[in-house]
């Protein structure tokens, strides 16, 4: 039996890529994929190219923030009986054509949770700047201080999850960080995560949310909100 | 000690505080439930300003100096902790919100799928 899966596309001032990463994944035939634009109350025409190009998409009433939008894909996942959803990014930096390397170990039932990384073998030719290099590579340790566990690419937004993370995420998605918090409360929750090389490319247009004075205090901010967790809970829905 | 003018001030204050939560209540800005709490309060200032030796008597007991200081030290606490309780209720109620808008969203997305 085919799986239902579905591609959460979170869109803010993207006028310009969205429609290119949207035909991008309308071309790819290996796997049936559907697909969801959120468009995270952007200020720009993004809500006029998603409406005239007749595109499935959620248009929030007011920005909410990544995680947020997010977690609005994992919603719809969640209330449409999807069984993996994968993160997407609108502006271009993932690559559609290694879906099918990030969605295999779920559908085999191998983990839980697929992380699409830049740092494995070789596969990506953008790495991403030195600086923030560095803050991945003191999250990872600390995370694999805390849990035992290595992930290499803790702040990758291409990542697959599974029916029962879709659920989790559906009801608990934290809206500051998202990626690296919600890594490592799966791992404290011993959920299996795998992660698989993949390419990704520079950005194509508009500007990455995370600045470079910001990536030292992004790095501060996720290492106290892991040490936090420990005392926190997360599940799904009761 | 204080004079029996600070006095009379003082209590005119603290009555014209007890109007304003009463009215608050009245025209149904507080509820009931809450509005106990601001009226302990009054009550208290009162209490204070009847009998300014318990002050004194209990700033001696904790070790502070002077009557001021003791409630200096009072209000901020006071204000800290009620700072404290509104940040956390805004930030209750900024998840419901915006839970609300991703259902509104979902629900947008759902009705112009049936037109």
């Amino acid at each position: 039996m085919s799986k239902k899966i579905l591609i959460i596309i979170p869109a803010y001032n993207e006028e310009k890529n969205i429609l290119k990463t949207i035909n991008n994944i309308k071309e790819y035939k290996k796997i049936k994929l559907d697909y969801i634009v959120i468009n995270d109350g952007s200020s720009d025409g993004t809500r006029d190219v998603l409406k005239q190009s007749d595109i499935n998409f959620i248009d929030l009433p007011f920005n909410l923030g990544i995680g947020a939008a997010v977690q609005t894909g994992y919603r719809y996942a969640y209330y449409n009986g999807y069984d993996i959803a994968v993160q997407f990014d609108g502006d271009g930096q993932h690559d559609i054509n290694y879906i099918d390397k990030i969605v295999d170990p779920i559908i085999s039932g191998d983990a839980d949770m697929v992380i699409g990384s830049r740092f494995i073998d070789d596969t990506s030719s953008f790495k991403s700047t030195k600086a923030r290099q560095f803050g991945i590579n003191v999250i990872s340790g600390l995370i694999k201080l805390c849990s035992g566990k290595k992930i290499k690419d803790v702040t990758s937004g291409y990542r697959a999850v599974n029916k029962k993370i879709i659920e989790v995420f559906s009801n608990n998605y934290p809206f500051d960080f998202p990626e690296p918090i919600t890594n490592y409360a799966l791992l404290k929750n011993n959920f299996k995560i795998k992660e698989v090389g993949v390419n990704m490319y520079e950005r194509v247009g508009g500007q990455s949310s995370i600045s470079y004075l910001k990536s030292i205090y992004y790095m501060f901010n996720v290492c106290l909100s892991i040490v936090i967790l420990n005392y926190k809970k997360f599940g799904g829905r009761k | 000690m204080l004079s029996i003018k600070l006095q009379i001030f003082l209590t005119v204050v603290t009555i014209l505080y007890f109007i304003i939560v009463l009215r608050a209540v009245r025209k149904e800005k507080m509820p009931i439930k809450s509005s106990v709490l601001w009226f302990l309060f009054g009550i208290l200032m009162i209490v204070f300003i009847l009998f300014p030796k318990v002050l004194v008597d209990f700033a001696s007991i904790v070790g502070i100096k002077t009557i001021s200081n003791l409630v200096l030290f009072a209000g901020v606490m006071c204000l800290l902790i009620l700072s404290f309780d509104l940040y956390r209720i805004y930030n209750m109620e900024k998840k419901k919100n915006i839970a609300l808008a991703q259902e509104i969203g979902i629900i947008k997305n759902e009705l112009s799928k049936k037109k």
